[in-house]
């Protein structure tokens, strides 16, 4: 029998469109909005100034902390300013702009296509190096790498888990990388065992995608200790304590770090992206970006360079459909909707879905029956009617006891109530309370 | 029998001393337990005041300072004076001054829109209007007004408790002094972001210009931020400030209407820029230089008639460009060097025949856009299906701008609102989703007022 996690989850429409396009070069834009905060923690801080030239993979920003990430130019061309931009959070955030001027890459990038299997950096190197690289957790949280390789001393690593899963609806940007990209995916995998000083590595794969499967085994043979797992379909599987649990059968406990199971998890896009700046030397400044949706004429799956406008990605598909209703960073399930359509792309966009009016609007709201639909669809196990009536009411203590912080916002709830209550919008607003409550106690502490 | 003798033991026994002044100091509070004063509901209050002994730094927002004597009273202290306060509301962004670009479905709240994202407008920092302040209101004093979308304090039911003020996550809601019979000045704005960004956003944000902070004879007024703060200890409510705001984010409210003033002050606000205008044409007809015209340099300048440049208005700024033959050492603050930088392009790109000022040849729609592009982007509306009532809008306007048909009636149009009403009926075309609708309605509007 597959492997799964147990408790909870839903199984929305898997809507894969793109699946079946390989990934294209998205053509270089004129200009470019490079974000200063793409990760989890402190923004980066510029190094460069109005008027600089810089190059493809010039490191362009510093990180600004300890939990922070280096930002690397996409392009190459001259700096336009240092201003604010309006990101996909609809707020304005500080942003390098650049005009384009060509396309010259610094030259200690390897741009061949050969394979590099060997790798001699000792376990402390690779981590310099990914540092340095600026490599991000490419799942959707964008949690510096550096960070995630180094845990505390109190645990041991036993083994590195890869969210292949993809369970997110629409997208398939990791899909593609994993058919078109299957023996670097490996050697990124087995980089990040040897940065762990572990000796195994589980691939976790949902049963949907055989081709990558296939070519993932494939890749595999030559390398010992790492598995593939196909996993049964099922949504969230790619959130970091469920995959944990469908493969090694651990639970992580409330509050505590997925690494206190012994296992490091770390997503496809981003082992590709540790192979390509270990082996070649290459920055993270592209990505694989899914655009998709219905009513687009030719959804697709680009190498988009970091700080390419959401238009230009579109505009590559085909145009804005007519009947858009929302454009969404990310996929239906956690993405974000966006504002405009200028937002530019940062390293955590996967996807960009595009909703019809008639998809994109929300149901009408109904008293709750309490069904325990939602009850059944957490994979937390929380019960998420009475989170949301409690943040409602501002029972902010009570939301704490009933473990609201443990809850991963998957939005499982929201999407099988049958009575369209809005759960997930009150959930955050008691996280995000019951989170500024427990700052100020330990602040006080 | 022996359960009253256990009870009567226990009580004796277990009797915990409370200082009778508590309930005494609770008695004439009002019993809201509002928690305005800061602690937990009037019990908490009138304890604090028991333990501390002193009145210093306590005080009852709903009771005001009847209440806080009677306190006093019990007390056997002196009550200080203490100015009455106000809930203000710092935001205008009405329906009508900031357009809507995309739709919130959500629940209506605003900590949870706002912790989603800016808002429906492109004003991040203004009222979302969800009404989190009606909901934390004991005293139904602050209500949403449908019309403006906006909330609207009651100054008699406010008592200046504060909650409404902690429940804006946007922090828009200040309480400030209620002046003598309510009369107040205030910023009604907080919008930081740059004057430029800031006027495509609302009509009526302040652009942080300055020219307040310039006037103000009592130093009341700072501008941090890109945005005005009038510190009401220092603010005498001299106006003076709100007669030269150019975006009018400077309320004053309450203050009876001023004199009617005679027609000459009426047309006050158009004159100077006539005269730069006739001296255009004197300077043409005397040097035929290669210069723009002076209504196509002032189409490109935000219109924000600030004087912060150290001309009397935009259009006077942009004669004085056209006098010196150049831009020299002038530049516009709110602009700033977007707009210092499209005003070098048009000097550049200037014909070499000198160009006809607008009012010698009728407008035609083409040059307008053309002239208009750098500025609006009309390119990008051009496929609008009522691109030609904008191309009209932009033609009269300019028009405007350069000869300035004064008339001495109050119906006279002047070209200082429309140039930015027509930037955000622009503006609002760009957004070809959602707001088309309202796009069109407010381009027609301005078109019914002016053709």
């Amino acid at each position: 029998m597959l492997k799964t996690f147990s408790i909870g989850g839903v199984h929305p429409h898997g809507n894969k469109l793109s699946a079946g396009q390989p990934i294209v070069k998205a053509a270089i834009p004129a200009k470019v909005a490079i974000l200063l905060g793409q990760h989890i923690g402190a923004p980066a801080k510029p190094i460069v100034d109005k008027g600089d030239v810089v190059k493809v993979g010039q490191k362009i920003a510093e990180p600004g902390g300890f939990v922070s990430a280096a930002i690397h130019s996409s392009v190459s061309g001259k700096v336009s300013k240092i201003d604010t931009i309006i990101d996909a959070s609809g707020y304005p955030k500080p942003a390098i702009f650049i005009d384009v001027e060509g396309d010259e890459w610094l030259e200690s990038i390897d741009r061949s296509d050969t394979l590099v299997k060997e790798c001699t950096l000792t376990p402390e190197e690779i981590n310099k190096k990914v540092a340095e690289m600026g490599i991000v957790g490419l799942g959707g949280a964008c949690f510096p790498t550096q960070v995630k390789l180094s845990p505390p001393p109190a645990f041991k690593p036993e083994c590195v888990v890869i969210n292949g899963a993809e369970c997110e609806p629409y997208l398939t940007a990791d899909h593609r990388l994993m058919l078109e990209h299957a023996p670097e995916i490996i050697v990124g995998v087995s980089i990040l065992m040897k940065s762990m000083r572990v000796n195994k590595a589980y691939i976790g794969v949902e049963n949907n995608k055989p081709d990558a499967i296939a070519a993932l085994e494939n890749a595999a043979k030559d390398f010992s200790g790492i598995e593939i797992v196909p996993l049964k379909m099922k949504y969230p599987q790619g959130g970091e304590k469920q995959l944990i649990q469908a493969i090694t059968n651990r639970y992580v406990g409330s509050g505590a770090l997925p690494i206190s199971t012994g296992a490091l998890v770390q997503n496809v896009g981003t082992a590709f992206a540790v192979y390509e700046a270990v082996q070649k030397n290459k920055p993270l400044f592209e990505r694989v970006v899914t655009v998709t949706g219905k009513s687009l004429k030719q959804p697709g799956n680009f190498l988009a360079r970091i700080g390419t406008p959401v238009q230009q990605l579109i505009d590559a598909c085909g145009g804005l459909p007519e009947d858009t209703g929302k454009i969404i960073s990310g996929g239906p399930m956690m993405g974000k909707a966006l504002v405009n359509t200028e937002v530019p792309t940062a390293k955590g966009t996967s996807g960009i879905t595009i909703l019809s009016q008639k998809d994109a609007k929300r149901g009408e709201v109904q008293p709750c029956i309490r069904c325990a639909k939602c009850v059944s669809a957490c994979p937390m196990g929380l019960e998420p009617y009475l989170m949301a009536q409690l943040a409602e009411h501002a029972e902010f203590e009570r939301l704490e006891k009933e473990d609201i912080m443990d809850c991963l916002s998957c939005g499982a709830c929201q999407f099988t109530c049958p009575a369209n209550r809005p759960l997930l919008d009150y959930i955050s607003l008691g996280k995000a309370k019951v989170g500024a409550i427990i700052r100020a106690r330990n602040a006080k502490k | 029998m022996v359960a009253a003798l256990v009870l009567y033991v226990a009580s004796k026994k277990f009797a915990v001393y409370e200082d009778p002044r508590i309930a005494k100091v609770a008695e004439v509070l009002p019993q809201a337990n509002c928690g305005g004063c800061g602690y937990p509901g009037c019990n908490g209050l009138a304890s604090a005041i028991v333990k501390a002994g002193s009145l210093e730094g306590k005080s009852c927002p709903v009771g005001g300072q009847p209440v806080m004597e009677k306190v006093a009273a019990v007390m056997g202290l002196v009550a200080e004076a203490k100015e009455p306060m106000v809930a203000v509301v710092r935001c205008n962004g009405t329906c009508a001054n900031r357009l809507r670009i995309n739709q919130y479905d959500g629940v209506k709240s605003c900590f949870i829109a706002s912790s989603l994202y800016g808002g429906e407008t492109s004003c991040s920092f203004g009222c979302l209007g969800y009404g989190d302040c009606t909901k934390a209101c004991k005293f139904d004093a602050i209500h949403i007004n449908p019309e403006t979308g906006l909330p609207e304090v009651d100054d008699e039911k406010c008592t200046a408790c504060g909650a409404c003020s902690k429940a804006c996550p946007k922090g828009i809601i200040e309480l400030r002094k209620k002046g003598l019979k309510n009369r107040r000045v205030f910023v009604r704005c907080v919008n930081k972001d740059k004057g430029a960004i800031t006027r495509k956003a609302c009509t009526v944000g302040c652009i942080g210009c300055g020219k307040c902070e310039k006037t103000c004879p009592f130093g009341a007024i700072t501008v941090t931020n890109n945005v005005a703060y009038i510190d009401y200890n220092k603010c005498k409510s001299c106006r003076k400030c709100v007669e030269v705001c150019p975006t009018h984010a400077i309320i004053d409210l309450n203050f009876p209407p001023k004199p009617a003033k005679p027609a000459t002050d009426a047309v006050k606000p158009a004159a100077p820029v006539a005269k730069p205008a006739s001296q255009v044409e004197a300077d043409v007809t005397a040097k035929p230089v290669a210069m723009p015209s002076a209504s196509s340099i002032a189409v490109l300048l935000p219109q924000a008639n600030c004087g912060a440049c150290g001309f009397d208005d935009c259009p006077a700024f942009a004669a004085a460009i056209v006098k010196d033959g150049g831009i020299g050492d002038k530049s516009c603050s709110v602009g700033g060097e977007e707009v210092m930088a499209k005003i070098a392009d048009l000097l550049k790109s200037a014909p070499s025949e000198t160009p006809k000022v607008p009012e010698a040849a009728p407008v035609t729609e083409k040059t307008v856009a053309k002239a208009a592009a750098p500025a609006f982007e009309l390119v990008n509306i051009a496929a609008h299906p009522k691109v030609d009532v904008v191309a009209k809008i932009a033609a009269q306007a300019l028009a405007n701008a350069a000869k300035q048909p004064v008339k001495a009636d109050a119906a006279a149009v002047d070209a200082t609102p429309i140039v930015p009403v027509l930037t955000t009926g622009l503006v609002a075309l760009k957004h070809p989703a959602k707001t088309q609708e309202e796009a069109v309605a407010v381009v027609e509007k301005i078109a019914s007022t002016l053709l």
